[in-house]
């Protein structure tokens, strides 16, 4: 059976990211570091090159930018921070350039029929080309597609095959020992037989139901897929990250283990029928769950360390009746 | 026909054939020189010789007193009206108004003697001289450069009437294949000085191009290549050649260079050091103006196929204050050399994805321009982690270097990715080539 969720204990790459694998004679380079220091180094054959950096916060990580000058070759460049490098090419302004991202690893793509380019983990790949109009096709399992389109001189096309829309859980909180279901959300260009993705769990957790992700990914449209995971019992309290990768897209998620849940999460969460909570299912206000949890006014809520007063079951009865929380 | 004159008509007629003895200028008769006349082959101790200028019609009757085996006349000075008399000398002064006076000398001794002489030039030497004018001063100088100069000939003989006299033949000047001959006139009655007054400049010419050095003088100008600019003056037999000093030129590379087609490199000026105008000049291109020219080689095309080598002679011309200089670069456009990915086994060059586990080799064909043995090649791999490395290619035949056998282990590429392998021309060329391999 060929795996389609592989866990890894980290995801490379991930320090130093530049923006593109190649950059115009007149445009400047740009990357991202986590932090300010160490300064990016350029080199080119070898010997240093020095330049001005602009760096500028974005976020959690730093954005550095620098224009080489006109008279700086072409050809490859590897830009260090620290022991970490990337290599780019710097190309003629009068090119064309073509980024194909987010392809399933392995993919075939070729334009005009030249010779295909299988790409590799990172799902991405480039063509640099003579502007004007070119056919692109890429083909994966049994499923293939062609593009056409003009490209003019100077410009960068981005052919994105696939998309990874958003990782979610299907709660934000967790109890130590329980499970819980990772959300992701993608849009392939090519259908795919599963949803491969690779992804990084905190020490001790482990993915206990990944069926979901054998199942086909149609071409064109949204697709969720969900993945159970479960937590340590001996997991501390905390935020824990988690990070997936997807046909080189990268998402991240912070998950809090508690020791007690909020009423609202566990009456949300509540399965009626089992008599226990489940937080692998969505969340929702329903009438079964509001009515288990009237029967318990002036008793312990389990998971939750707190008697339901008539206060806290007025919250949960507002919620309900606002239509929060489905 | 004056009395004087019919007395040695009468004279010269009637004692043609007695020649034992004889009448005699010592030293020959001179503008502002001093002679005497010598009777020899007489007895008589003493007598008087007429001294007669044909052209004044002044006749001189002089002693003669016996000197040894001679009788000598006391000291006569030939003088014009214009020359100052000698203070205290007790010379007889011979009027005369020029150089080529016809004189008669006679005398009755020996039974009648006479002879003729004409009034020489002024005795001296004629010397010339090369003079720069700084501020208001005119100054000796053996070089010519751009500026006003002024070309003086002291020359006494030429000094020949109390007028201001033309420069018999006149200054003949030769600069560069042109000759020509100015008509001088004596600056003043009888000063024997000459002068000729002109300026000089160097000149570009932009349709050639050539640095020229120009003489301009009244409403005349010689122009000449400046580079084989020697001003070369003569009056008779006197000759004086002046040279005329270019500004040392030195452009890095210094005389040839060669750029692979789609290449660029650059000419630098190394002197002279703060120049006030450089201007390069390039065949087929134009002109530039800077310390520094960036030559694009383009690819020569002539009916779709590359012609090499093309070669073009390019030219700096520099200034510094009034002074120029110029020199020239030989620049070949030669093939530019291709970077290759190759089958170890088959040779062949690898036109599509290589598998990420077999081995290749690199080699570059046309090296030309790069010096050594061996030739340094950057491998590495696009994306994270590139492990860049240099590679050594060595020659193989046929002009074409190649690596030994690399795997793509070495960069750890896997399908998808990609290897480049580029190589950089070294100084004043700049050039890249590089080319990619993508993996399957």
């Amino acid at each position: 059976m060929i795996a389609a969720l592989v866990l890894v204990g980290a995801v490379a790459g991930g320090a130093l990211e530049v923006a593109h694998p190649a950059f115009f004679r007149s445009e400047p380079v740009v990357l991202w570091t986590p932090g300010a220091e160490p300064t990016p180094l350029l080199f080119f054959c070898g010997q240093p090159w020095p330049v001005r950096w602009t760096v500028e916060a974005e976020g959690e990580r730093v954005r550095w930018e620098a224009l080489l000058p006109p008279e700086a070759p072409l050809g490859a460049w590897v830009v260090c921070v620290g022991a970490e490098c990337f290599a780019f090419l710097r190309v003629e302004d009068g090119a064309s350039l073509v980024e194909v991202v987010g392809a399933p690893p392995g993919a075939h793509v070729a334009i005009d029929g030249g010779p295909p380019h299988t790409l590799g983990e990172r799902g991405s790949g480039f063509f640099l080309t003579r502007p004007g109009r070119h056919a692109l096709e890429a083909w994966h399992a049994c499923d293939r597609l062609v593009q056409v389109w003009e490209i003019a001189p100077g410009e960068r096309k981005t052919v994105r095959l696939g998309d990874f829309v958003g990782l979610g859980a299907s709660s934000p909180e967790v109890l130590p020992g329980r499970r819980f279901r990772l959300i992701l959300r993608v849009r392939s260009a090519l259908a795919l037989p599963r949803l491969e993705i690779q992804a990084v769990l905190p020490p001790g957790w482990r993915a206990v139901g990944e069926e979901e992700l054998f199942r086909p990914v149609p071409a064109g449209g949204l697709v969720e897929r969900r993945l159970e995971v479960e937590v340590p019992p001996e997991a501390a309290e905390g935020v824990y990250r988690i990070l997936v990768r997807w046909h080189g897209q990268e998402r991240g998620l912070a998950m809090r283990v508690v020791s007690a849940l909020s009423p609202l999460r566990v009456v949300g969460h509540w399965d009626v029928a089992r008599g226990d909570l489940d937080l692998t299912a969505p969340f929702a206000l329903t009438f079964e769950r509001v009515l288990w949890a009237a029967s318990l006014l002036g008793q312990p809520l389990p998971y939750t360390g707190v008697r339901l007063t008539p206060e806290l079951l007025r919250e949960i009865l507002e919620a309900w009746a606002s239509g929060a929380g489905g | 026909m004056s009395k004087g004159v019919g007395l040695v008509v009468g004279l010269l007629v009637g004692f043609w054939g007695l020649q034992a003895a004889e009448i005699a200028f010592e030293p020959a008769p001179r503008l502002l020189g001093t002679f005497a006349l010598v009777v020899r082959g007489v007895t008589a101790d003493q007598g008087e010789a007429v001294l007669f200028n044909a052209a004044t019609g002044q006749r001189l009757v002089l002693p003669l007193e016996r000197h040894g085996p001679v009788l000598r006349t006391p000291p006569i000075l030939a003088v014009r009206p214009c020359d100052p008399r000698p203070a205290g000398q007790r010379v007889h002064l011979l009027e005369v108004t020029g150089v080529g006076e016809l004189l008669v000398a006679a005398t009755a001794l020996g039974q009648g003697l006479s002879a003729a002489a004409k009034v020489g030039p002024r005795e001296g030497r004629c010397e010339l001289l090369l003079e720069a004018k700084e501020g208001e001063e005119w100054k000796h100088v053996q070089a010519l450069g751009a500026g006003e100069y002024r070309v003086r000939l002291v020359c006494p003989p030429a000094d020949r009437t109390c007028q201001p006299d033309p420069l018999p033949r006149g200054l003949r000047v030769r600069l560069g294949q042109t000759e020509l001959t100015l008509d001088l006139l004596e600056d003043g009655n009888a000063t024997g000085h000459f002068v000729w007054t002109f300026s000089s400049a160097f000149a570009l010419d932009r349709e050639r191009p050539e640095l020229l050095f120009v003489l301009r003088w009244e409403d005349r100008a010689v122009a000449v290549a400046a580079e084989q600019a020697r001003l070369i003056l003569q009056v008779g037999e006197k000759e004086l050649g002046v040279p005329v000093p270019l500004l040392p030129v030195e452009v890095q590379p210094a005389t040839a260079l060669l750029v692979p087609a789609g290449c660029r490199a650059q000419l630098e000026l190394r002197q002279p050091a703060e120049p006030d105008e450089v201007l390069w000049w390039v065949p087929g291109r134009g002109w530039f103006a800077g310390v520094s020219l960036e030559l694009a080689a383009d690819e020569p095309l002539a009916l779709g196929v590359p012609r090499y080598p093309e070669a073009l002679l390019a030219k700096v011309f520099v200034r510094k204050g009034a002074a120029w200089g110029a020199t020239q670069i030989a620049v070949s456009i030669a093939p530019r050399p291709r970077l290759l990915f190759v089958d170890p086994k088959t040779g062949e060059e690898i036109r599509g994805p290589w598998p990420a586990a077999q081995e290749f080799r690199i080699r570059m064909v046309d090296p030309l321009g790069f010096p050594g043995e061996a030739l340094a090649v950057y491998v590495g791999k696009l994306g994270p982690q590139p492990l860049e490395r240099r590679v050594e290619l060595r020659p193989v035949e046929g002009g074409v270097y190649e690596s030994a056998p690399l795997s793509p282990r070495l960069w750890q590429a896997k399908p998808g990715e990609f290897l480049w392998a580029q190589v950089r021309y070294p100084a004043p060329v700049a050039c890249v080539v590089s080319v990619l391999l993508p993996l399957r």
